[in-house]
């Protein structure tokens, strides 16, 4: 095993066992993810006819929020007693720390959303006919939104009021990710739309490699500054 | 007693750190090797974490710079991080991890070899064989401080930069310190300590007294050594009361 994914192995699996033995992100991802479901089941189940025009933008806002609300946990186990500086002076890539944190996130979500998103289809009786598609956007938007926001909530880390600054600056950068995410979703529940779900996954994939690069790239340099 | 030549070495050079329009350090320079004990002392705002961390590489400085050697060859960055344990007082440990779950992590981020062999001697070695499963949250600062030790000695720091290390420590626990410090300068590790105990400073092989970041005093430990370095401070006490009278 060479050094970098023994050291990634390492910061993933201990935050797997911190967040196992505290339980911090997930309960906070997985109660806020319900209650967000459980709102929009109330507030549009009026009209069933219709689950397939609103259905993927309710998944997709689920999975944005739930991913934020972890997004803003993930860094503050390391805040305490300097932890992140302790990895930093390591003999460790700046990009590999960034990688293991972004991939937990990534994790934890997905685990999330497997749960919630499966809420969703049951409640609003979506059915996917584009399975592929569905569970591939899913996941190519889950890794986006886990570089983008692993990136920025580590800068916010010691910034006042971060809860609040974190949804301000990855929202506006997620918005393609979202728009993408809701047409493959709106394509595979069988939504009347000229598109091409294909060119939207592609989307998504170049957005994850572009923004993979450019986040492990400036984390070091950024978290740093 | 070794030079830079010998073992490891490391040598700062005119070191300024600014920060706003204060200049928290200003032009430090000096050369530690291996085998020496270095207590670095000042009063309260005279520099010495600012010192440390910038040579720990945690703070970058605006001028000048920090060499590691290692037998008269300047190190890489990448290879001085895998000689130098720096222990600020955050004590960079995981409170919801186990001492014993924190030595092991910190043993796969540098890649230490026989990790199952040298964790438990290092457990035995800080006196905590008992509370080694407990998570560090719940542990006393003192035995913190003692798991942060800990971590110095698996990784295998060779430049050991401590940063009061004995807050929190009871008095036989100062005593343990002193010895472990002794200890690993007797297998060649360089230590410098910031402190402000006179018995930590005699126990030094050499003291570095700062005053509003400058080096204004660098002699030899032991007892004349710590006297030289405490009328030093006292004088810069006075000489700023006086000013401010």
């Amino acid at each position: 095993m060479t050094a970098g994914l023994r050291q990634f192995g390492a910061v993933l699996a201990k935050d797997a066992r911190i967040e196992f033995r505290t339980r911090d992100i997930v309960y906070t991802m997985a109660l806020f993810s319900i209650l967000l479901v459980f709102v929009f089941a109330f507030a549009f189940l009026s009209d069933p006819s219709r689950t397939r025009d609103y259905g993927p933008g309710i998944v997709w806002v689920t999975l944005l929020f739930s991913a934020t609300v972890g997004q803003n946990r993930l860094f503050d186990r390391e805040r305490e007693n300097g932890c992140l500086w302790s990895m930093l002076l390591a003999p460790v890539p700046a990009g590999v720390v960034f990688a293991a944190k972004a991939t937990g996130h990534f994790l934890f979500t997905v685990a999330m959303a497997a749960v919630t998103v499966a809420l969703i289809v049951v409640f609003f009786d979506l059915r996917v006919l584009d399975v592929g598609g569905f569970v591939g956007s899913l996941l190519l938007g889950t890794a986006g939104m886990s570089l983008v926001g692993t990136l920025f909530s580590a800068m916010l880390m010691n910034a006042r009021m971060k809860e609040v600054l974190l949804p301000l600056v990855t929202f506006p950068v997620l918005v393609p990710v979202v728009i993408a995410g809701v047409k493959v979703t709106a394509l595979s529940v069988g939504a009347p739309l000229q598109e091409d779900a294909g060119a939207w996954l592609r989307f998504l994939l170049g957005f994850d490699m572009i923004f993979g690069a450019v986040t492990v790239l400036l984390f070091g340099r950024m978290i740093r500054s | 007693m070794g030079g830079p030549e010998h073992g490891i070495g490391l040598v700062a050079e005119r070191l300024t750190r600014i920060i706003g329009r204060r200049h928290v350090l200003r032009d430090v320079s000096f050369r530690a090797g291996a085998g020496e004990v270095v207590a670095i002392v000042g009063r309260n705002g005279a520099g010495k974490s600012t010192l440390l961390s910038l040579l720990s590489g945690r703070q970058s400085p605006d001028r000048g710079g920090v060499r590691v050697e290692s037998d008269g060859r300047v190190l890489s960055p990448r290879e001085s991080a895998t000689v130098v344990g720096f222990l600020p007082h955050d004590l960079f440990l995981y409170p919801d991890l186990t001492a014993r779950e924190n030595l092991a992590f910190f043993a796969s981020l540098y890649g230490v070899r026989h990790a199952d062999e040298r964790i438990p001697l290092a457990i035995d070695a800080i006196g905590l064989p008992r509370d080694a499963d407990r998570p560090v949250r719940t542990l006393s600062r003192g035995m913190q401080q003692r798991a942060a030790i800990g971590r110095l000695m698996v990784i295998g720091a060779r430049v050991w930069l401590l940063d009061e290390p004995t807050t929190g420590l009871d008095e036989p626990g100062r005593a343990w310190l002193a010895a472990t410090l002794d200890a690993a300068a007797r297998r060649g590790v360089l230590v410098a300590t910031a402190s402000h105990y006179r018995a930590e400073v005699e126990a030094a092989t050499r003291v570095l007294v700062l005053d509003a970041g400058r080096l204004v005093l660098d002699v030899a430990g032991g007892a004349d050594g710590a006297t030289r370095a405490f009328e030093v401070i006292e004088g810069g006490i006075v000489a700023a009361r006086g000013g401010a009278a």
